[in-house]
């Protein structure tokens, strides 16, 4: 035993642990720079006296209550202090389980910093910000359910931007043809399904990689849609005016302040995103349909050699996430605008495959996601309004940039559906 | 004539032949029935007098996938034309045969109207060459070269995308890619102060350094922490869009007093040359470039050792780790590899045709780059041949697009349907009863890989 | 329940891999199916079980005809198949596992009523002794455990039928004599049983019939009472085989390869490899007995540089290994991997290619970036005739020969050079006999040549015929090391089972 060059005295771990254990530290890492620049920004650059008023209530709202004053500069300090707080924990369990909660927290403390700071002296209202919030969100947490139903049969939907844009322009047209938006909904939610089962024929009875088809459809959605939009809706604008939904408050609660007019007084969208919610995560982990899924996407073998239909579930489960994207697009359209744009699903299903991961392929987990991801675009487009800024370009890529941090620290923690991504062939 | 008759049974299936005759003349009825049928007959003989050796069967075989694909793109596009006018259900209720014979000839004349674009008029040709006159010439090389124009940053792109790709990294992020080394090479044309061919230099490398940087990004995230590089280069495509919107209104790259997104332009020393001083033509030494890019690439791929591992790699990861090879940095390599190829397109479309950054810099170049890269086979010499075919689509489109009207987004839905049944050889032989061998281009399977 | 496989006939491209195949089994009775790798039973089986519809031939259940168009309906007509590879879900547990496909609901949402289902599960595996918990997760369980979860999946479905697929190969002895206890009661209840193998004691001992397979045709059907080991041998490839390997005794030189106190983590964080001490001389072959997961794959990876070393030393020749696979293999070491296609060859590449793929940077076949791809022709050609590779040409993709031909690219590329050392895993795994002869055969002669040799199999028979020192892991430890004099089969399988 002269040489042992071999042997060591730190405590190794397996590669995987390792990898877990430092993305954990990088994290720790950079929340604790976060946290320090917030606090740094807080105490020594804005004047101490920067107030940003945060209005509580629409103009129109019949109570008074109070307006929320915050000093800018105890706003960065507290973000500072949250994120170091938030640092701290992470430190302390570096590849813990606990990871997406704290790093939510801290991108809202962050985001509400930046915020807060950029619009100081002025008087924005919070529930506006928290509306937006959920209105950016909702479509998100379509396209993230989207992406959880397949996924979790085992085929991984790229292509789901494709169907939301597609899906939008489908009901643009479809509501304008039957005169009636709701008939519009039903048009774009049954051309999704369409489009799902496309996707699904294409990547299974054509094995076609699920990358390459789910892409294909990206890019036809989009040449088609600026098609038909130059082709037919532009000379035919009567052919883009499918119409509104309107909202629908909840009579008691949506007097609540702050939280009623945030998430009870939306359209019949939002509750229907809550029927969702709650619906799919209790078949995913309840139902026999739900065990069946998840057998299929992680073992599709094993489901195959006891009589399940393996293909048939792929198919139902592409068909009804394809009906949840086109039903975000429809959203985009009788909601938001009130019309077909070109390009209007803006990164909206890449960022719900995002969500997806963010949230652990689990429904509740999507929504959670959704808002974190939909508070940063509420944020930016405040700040939208106020001129562009380099702050701006960070919120805008927040989304982004989180998706990527999220995908590369998961590994060894949590797991997809070990089959998503890979081909079935059945005898 | 039997013997001719057999000829093509044997070898071209039958059903091949209507659809494919059917389109020529629909094609070329506009125009002339005499000329498209001599066209066939003339190609027909090529391909038969090609299959007659060894190596020529070998070819056509492996053209044949290809081949059909687009052909299936293009007659689905027709279709989409056919059925988006408005006009047609009414007329077609009255009239069914004469408004189908209609509706086909207008689609044979857009798509009449689009080679016009892509290659030019043989006749204006001729004459303006016996004219003499360069304005003449010029213009009616107009065409030819801008479909050489579009066609180079095609080739970079494709080529990177296709690096990755036989490495087993499935990099769709040469759009991001590519602006962040137009980014890059803008800069280095603005800023740096140096001279003639030297500032070139510079600013190509400055690109490729970018689309490096941007192509490193995923590959050291999936080697050092198994993150899929299909979403975080989708990611970082956004992200590259957003800094390219923020740098364009920021003074690092704006003129002062501007308000639209649009940089300052280059200096002279920085502007790639053009190939031909002709008037009208815009074609420049990018292309140059992106020639000695393909042979630079195929020789890496396949005479170099980090070929060899790239391609191991790309088949078979874990085999290439237990023979000594390190899957991780050979996936890194091949990123920055691919990016660079990426950024340099993006280079040499900024110093060579806009001499300025605009938003608009990719119509979509590093999308139309999958595309092209599958349809190549992930072949250099494949997407060479695959970019002047996406080259000629993008710059007929406008003369198409002027002419009958058919907005120019078609032609993305066709290049996607192209990919489509590029990666679908099952569906292609279904619909026209081909074999096809099997060595149909490789789709890479996104590994996990040991590190 | 009377099954009977009439006439059945399966064609693969390229492939007949069942002609005219007719079997019987009765109620209570065990039949065993035996032949070679490649010799159809596991295709006769997924017709069985719906999962592979014949071209030609029937099945018939009690006498009704039966054709099965997915798993589903063999399922219903009583078949239950306990596959070679598990076919379970590793992040279910056991209840789940058990009851997917047949799940217990209530409502007419089909809400999966977790209790009922539980409580069948305990009542049938206290039945049949199988003493399973139904809560545990499927990852966590031991691949014993496992394969009766397997057995649990048929009992829950009421199977009459219950085909086992290679059931004992990843069993020690010991517990596979377990599994032939509980086979025997489910055969006295009534279950009829399907017994596939290829290994000849296992047969003999179980069956009450015997049914062998060559080449997709059925030999003969014998009684074990009236046939010897030999004479199933012979059925089963065709011709005299050697059920031994010749050699002569091992000449012993100097400690070649010298492994004290290694410690190893797989992936998932757990010490896999625990304070393992092991020697192998020149001119000796040390062959590893052990059931499949008691961390062999750990063990062969950090002596190779494919896994961190945790603790301890791995010296070559006097020498600590360095942590790359290539530097290690710069030292003369020869690794054959477990699985050929998986870490062994590149499918995709060429012959040629693949037999370089570990030497491709060094001269001739480079010099510095440039790859010479003559030179690789060249010694590819030459190596194809040294070593009996029956390819069409050198630049045959690897991926459409035959397994035994794979093997062989890989044999040749790592004995093509001068070894110190040769690593085999699993040299023969799945292969045809001819091929296992001519694998066996080499490595003797590398042994007499003087090189040192660790061969890591879970074929005990391959064990036995090879090792001049047969050494035991259990959990991660040698836990016996014996002289092949020694080394009988009673005494490794009781090691094997961690019993010392």
């Amino acid at each position: 035993m002269s040489s042992a060059p071999m042997t060591t005295t730190m405590p190794l771990l397996s590669a995987a642990e390792r990898r877990a254990r430092n993305n954990g530290l990088v994290r720790a890492g950079t929340y604790a720079v976060a946290g320090l620049l917030a606090l740094w920004v807080g105490l020594l650059r804005v004047p101490g006296d920067q107030l940003t008023v945060y209005k509580l209530v629409f103009e129109e709202s019949v109570v008074r209550v109070p307006e929320l004053s915050l000093p800018v500069g105890m706003t960065y300090a507290a973000a500072g202090v949250i994120s170091l707080f938030m640092a701290a924990l992470q430190f302390r369990a570096p590849s813990g389980d606990g990871w997406r909660r704290l790093m939510a927290v801290t991108i809202f403390a962050l985001v509400f910093a930046v915020l807060t700071g950029i619009l100081g002296g002025k008087e924005p209202s919070l529930v506006g910000l928290t509306s937006a919030m959920v209105s950016f969100a909702l479509p998100i947490v379509f396209a993230g359910l989207a992406a959880v139903l397949c996924e979790r049969s085992g085929v991984m939907n790229i292509g789901i931007e494709g169907i939301i844009l597609l899906g939008a322009c489908a009901t643009s047209i479809g509501g304008s043809l039957l005169g009636s938006p709701l008939a519009g909904i039903g048009i774009g939610v049954i051309s999704g399904a369409l489009l799902g089962l496309l996707l699904a024929i294409l990547s299974i009875r054509y094995h076609v990689d699920q990358v390459i088809a789910g892409t294909v459809l990206n890019l036809a959605a989009a040449g088609i849609t600026t098609f038909l939009y130059t082709r037919i809706l532009q000379v035919k604008p009567e052919l883009n005016q499918p119409g509104l939904v309107g909202s629908t408050p909840i009579p008691i609660l949506s007097e609540i302040p702050i939280i009623g007019p945030t998430f009870f007084n939306g359209s019949f969208f939002l509750y229907a995103g809550y029927f969702l919610i709650v619906v799919m995560q209790l078949a995913i982990y309840r139902t026999r349909w739900g065990l069946r899924l998840r057998a299929v996407g992680e073992n599709p073998k094993a489901a195959g050699t006891i009589g399940i239909d393996v293909l048939k579930i792929r198919y139902r489960a592409l068909a009804a996430g394809g009906a949840v994207a086109g039903f975000a697009g429809a959203y985009l359209v009788v909601v938001s605008t009130g019309s077909f744009q070109i390009g209007m699903s803006a990164g909206i299903g890449f960022i719900g495959i995002a969500a997806m991961i963010f949230g652990g392929w689990n429904p509740v987990g999507v929504a959670g996601a959704a808002l974190v991801f939909g508070f940063a675009r509420s944020a930016e487009s405040r700040l939208g309004t106020v001129g562009v800024d380099i702050p701006t370009v960070f919120l805008s890529i927040l989304p982004y940039v989180v998706t990527i941090i999220v995908v590369a620290g998961l590994v060894g923690r949590v797991r997809g559906p070990a089959a998503a991504g890979q081909p079935y062939e059945q005898s | 004539m039997t013997g001719f008759r057999r000829a093509i049974s044997e070898r071209v299936p039958g059903w091949l032949i209507w659809p494919i005759l059917g389109l020529l003349i629909v094609l070329l009825l506009p125009v002339s029935l005499v000329g498209g049928l001599t066209a066939l007959v003339i190609s027909g003989a090529i391909v038969l007098g090609v299959r007659r050796t060894e190596l020529g069967r070998q070819f056509t075989d492996r053209l044949k996938l290809p081949v059909l694909a687009i052909l299936s793109a293009f007659i689905v596009g027709g279709i989409v034309l056919i059925l988006s006018d408005l006009e047609f259900y009414s007329k077609f209720a009255a009239d069914p045969g004469g408004t189908l014979f209609a509706s086909f000839q207008r689609v044979g004349l857009a798509y009449w109207e689009l080679l016009k674009g892509a290659f030019g008029d043989p006749g204006k040709l001729t004459t303006a060459l016996a004219s003499g006159q360069p304005n003449k010439i010029g213009i009616a090389l107009r065409p030819i070269s801008e479909t050489f124009l579009a066609t180079t940053p095609l080739i970079l792109a494709g080529l990177g995308v296709a690096v990755a790709f036989r490495s087993g990294v499935f990099n769709i992020g040469a759009e991001g890619q590519l602006k962040i080394g137009a980014m890059f090479a803008v800069w280095v044309g603005i800023w740096i102060p140096a001279p003639g061919p030297f500032h070139i230099l510079l600013a190509l490398i400055a690109g490729i350094v970018g689309g490096a940087l941007w192509g490193f990004i995923p590959g050291i995230l999936k080697a050092k922490t198994g993150a899929h590089e299909v979403i975080t280069t989708i990611m970082l495509n956004a992200i590259a869009q957003q800094i390219m919107l923020a740098l364009l209104l920021s003074p690092v790259l704006q003129p002062v007093g501007g308000t639209t997104p649009i940089s300052m332009p280059i200096q002279e020393s920085a502007q790639l040359p053009l190939l031909l001083d002709l008037p009208k033509l815009r074609v420049h030494y990018g292309l140059v470039i992106a020639l000695i890019a393909a042979a630079w690439t195929s020789w890496l791929m396949f005479r170099t050792t980090k070929g060899f591992e790239f391609r191991a790699a790309g088949l078979n990861p874990r085999a290439a780790g237990y023979a000594g090879m390190h899957a991780g940095r050979t996936i890194v390599l091949a990123m920055i590899v691919s990016g660079g190829l990426a950024g340099l397109a993006g280079a040499s479309e900024v110093l060579g045709t806009t001499h300025y950054l605009s938003p608009t810099i990719s119509p979509g170049y590093g999308w139309d780059a999958i595309s092209l890269a599958l349809l190549g086979g992930t072949r250099p010499g494949g997407v060479v041949v695959a970019a002047l075919l996406f080259g000629a689509l993008r710059a007929g489109g406008p003369g198409m697009a002027l002419a009958t009207g058919v907005p120019i987004d078609l032609l993305a839905f066709i290049s996607a349907l192209v990919i489509m049944f590029v990666a679908a050889p099952r569906l292609v032989r279904e619909i026209y009863r081909v074999k096809l061998n099997a060595t149909t281009p490789s789709t890479p399977r996104p590994q996990e890989t040991p590190t | 329940m009377r099954l009977r496989l009439d006439g059945i006939t399966k064609q693969f491209p390229g492939v007949l891999a069942n002609d005219h195949v007719s079997i019987e089994v009765d109620r209570g009775e065990i039949l065993a199916l035996l032949g070679e790798n490649g010799a159809g039973k596991t295709t006769l089986m997924n017709i069985l079980s719906g999962l592979y519809r014949p071209d030609a031939g029937q099945i018939v259940v009690d006498d009704t005809v039966r054709a099965f168009r997915d798993p589903a309906e063999a399922i219903a007509a009583g078949i239950g198949m306990v596959h070679q590879h598990f076919m379970l879900v590793p992040i279910f547990d056991v209840t789940d596992s058990v009851t997917l496909g047949s799940e217990v609901t209530r409502g007419p949402f089909g809400v999966i009523d977790r209790p009922a289902a539980r409580a069948r599960i305990v009542e049938l595996s206290e039945t049949y002794g199988l003493d399973v918990d139904p809560d545990a997760m499927i990852e966590d369980l031991p691949v014993g455990v496992r394969q009766r979860v397997e057995i649990l999946k048929a009992l829950y479905r009421r199977s009459d039928i219950l085909v086992l697929d290679e059931p004992s190969a990843v069993l020690t002895p010991q517990e596979t004599d377990e599994l032939f206890v509980i086979i025997r009661s489910l055969a006295k209840a009534g279950t009829a049983i399907i017994f596939i193998s290829h290994k000849l004691n296992e047969v003999l001992e179980i069956a009450d019939r015997i049914t062998v397979l060559r080449l997709g045709k059925v030999v003969g059907t014998v009684v074990p009472a009236e046939t010897t080991q030999s004479a199933l041998a012979e059925m089963m490839v065709g011709r005299q085989v050697q059920l031994t390997v010749e050699r002569k005794d091992a000449a012993r030189g100097v400690v070649v390869l010298a492994v004290n106190g290694l410690q190893v983590r797989d992936d998932r964080g757990e010490i896999t490899v625990k304070h393992l001490d092991l020697e192998v001389h020149a001119g000796e072959i040390v062959a590893v007995a052990g059931v499949q997961g008691n961390g062999q794959t750990e063990f062969v990876e950090a002596l190779t540089g494919l896994r961190a070393i945790d603790a301890g030393t791995v010296k070559v020749d006097g020498v600590a290994i360095p942590s790359d696979p290539r530097a290690i293999a710069d030292l003369g070491v020869a690794h054959i991997p477990e699985d050929r296609l998986r870490d062994g060859l590149v499918k995709g590449f060429t012959v040629a290619e693949n037999y370089v793929l570990d030497a491709y940077h060094r001269e001739p076949y480079s010099s510095g970036i440039r790859f010479h791809r003559d030179a690789v022709a060249a010694a590819a050609t030459q190596a194809v005739a040294d070593f009996d590779i029956r390819t069409p040409s050198i630049a045959t993709d690897v991926g459409s020969l035959s397994g035994g031909n794979q093997q062989k690219v890989i044999v040749a590329r790592e004995f093509g050079r001068e070894v110190k050392l040769v690593i085999a895993s699993q040299p023969t795994r799945g292969l045809d006999v001819g091929s296992i002869e001519y694998i066996h055969r080499r490595i003797v002669e590398q042994r007499d040549a003087g090189v040192a040799i660790l061969i890591v199999s879970t074929e005990l028979d391959e064990v036995l015929a090879l090792g001049d020192r047969v050494a035991v892991m259990y959990d991660g430890e040698i836990v016996g090391i014996l002289p092949a004099a020694e080394a009988t089969r009673e005494r490794v399988g009781l090691l094997m089972g961690g019993v010392r």
